[in-house]
């Protein structure tokens, strides 16, 4: 099946044998963003070949993500997960360990062009009764290949999230995450282009794709 | 280097908490501070500056035991582990005599367990001191969080060198002061040995 991710409209090919019969949140490995995907939606002919998005495609990039269920909140929780202001509150099921894995396949370039079955979009939005979630694959450790820099615009980023989190997740609720903690998004990048120098700071995105990834759970807000 | 008081015959040591903001370092401190006997303590002190809320400076004093006729005294601190504020940790490591990392195992903040760490390398070389030759132990506090890393990971990534370290739950007073007796071990260790 052919899956569209609402946040930047890149199709991926999905396993249908693999996607549980359940709406499920997941995360598009282009933008980072969360949609949802109705695996109870009947499967599309898939008329137009995809270029790109064989399923034996191996891709180097990470693959799209099936969203964990919210754990409790807690103090000290940072679990990254969006939630789509389309889906109802989540009800997950207990999903079982050895739950297949479900993982969009990532194009090898760009996201394709040609025209593909809406199918699953539309049903989402007839708002489930019930988001279920399962497990990708395990978290990519791909924080191991990351450089000072990047390192350092996270932690300044998660301080922000970790100091402000009741009014990030307001802020984030109503959509006015650079208007609440603009001020301290501002100090952070002082304090890191001091760190990096102005020209490495301007010429990478690391401070930006901290905010969007940690502060804005994956929305590209910033 | 610690400093010896001739008239009250003690030897004053001074043992750093270090870790990425919000990872329990004052937690620890507070813990062990309630569980001392009134008469071996004095007055722990916040000093909360600007924002009013990392810039802790926590004093405690805790008599253990005598090295050479001299009563040792401990000095507790915590630095403000905000990355933000480097000027004010960089003093409180002034005449470090022992340093305990708090880093956080929630998987969240393991970039800033990271950077906390280069951070307290970079500030130790400003007085010329090596982490290698300072009393050193890792705490990997929270481990009751949901999304904790696995110990091995924490080692792996944080502690390569191999230095001592104790799982924690400070809220709840676990590795506490198994991490401090091990700091203060060292600690005492490198008083008999000059």
């Amino acid at each position: 099946m052919i899956t569209t991710c609402t946040v930047c409209q890149a199709r991926y090919r999905l396993e249908a044998a693999k996607v549980p019969p359940r709406v499920l949140r997941v995360r598009c490995p282009d933008c980072g963003g969360v949609f949802v995907l109705d695996g109870t939606a009947p499967v599309a002919p898939e008329e137009t070949p995809v270029a790109g998005l064989e399923t034996g495609y191996s891709a180097p990039a990470p693959a799209a993500q099936v969203e964990q269920p919210a754990p409790p909140v807690s103090a000290y929780d940072d679990v990254p997960v969006a939630t789509p202001a389309t889906v109802e509150p989540p009800a997950p099921e207990p999903v079982p360990e050895d739950e297949p894995a479900v993982a969009a396949t990532p194009p090898a370039s760009a996201p394709v062009e040609s025209p593909v079955s809406e199918a699953p979009a539309a049903v989402v939005d007839t708002a489930p009764a019930a988001v279920a979630t399962a497990e990708a694959e395990p978290a990519a450790p791909t924080r191991r290949r990351r450089s000072k820099e990047e390192m350092l615009a996270r932690a300044l980023v998660s301080d922000i999230l970790v100091y402000n989190r009741e009014l990030r997740d307001t802020a984030l609720a109503e959509g006015n995450l650079l208007e609440a903690l603009g001020a301290e998004i501002k100090k952070s990048w002082e304090l890191y282009k001091e760190k990096v120098t102005p020209e490495v700071a301007n010429s990478t995105n690391h401070f930006r794709e901290a905010l969007n990834e940690i502060l804005a759970e994956g929305e590209k807000v910033f | 280097m610690s400093l010896i008081n001739y008239s009250s015959r003690e030897i004053n040591c001074k043992i750093v908490y270090y870790g990425p903001g919000l990872g329990g370092k004052t937690t620890n401190i507070q813990y062990v501070y309630e569980k001392l006997a009134p008469e071996t303590k004095g007055k722990l002190v916040t000093l909360a500056t600007e924002m009013d809320r990392t810039l802790f400076f926590d004093f405690l004093p805790l008599e253990l035991g005598e090295v050479k006729g001299f009563k040792t005294r401990f000095h507790l601190y915590t630095v403000p582990g905000q990355v933000y504020y480097n000027a004010s940790r960089k003093l409180i490591l002034r005449g470090v005599d022992g340093l305990v990392f708090v880093a956080d195992s929630s998987e969240a903040r393991f970039d800033a367990n990271i950077e906390a760490l280069y951070n307290l390398h970079d500030n130790l070389k400003e007085y010329d001191l090596d982490l290698k030759e300072i009393p050193f132990v890792m705490q990997w506090n929270k481990r009751d969080m949901p999304d904790a890393l696995p110990v091995e990971e924490l080692v792996e990534e944080l502690n390569p060198e191999g230095y001592e370290h104790f799982e924690g739950i400070a809220v709840k007073g676990v590795g506490v002061f198994d991490t401090l007796k091990c700091v203060a071990k060292q600690v005492l260790r490198q008083l008999q040995a000059t």
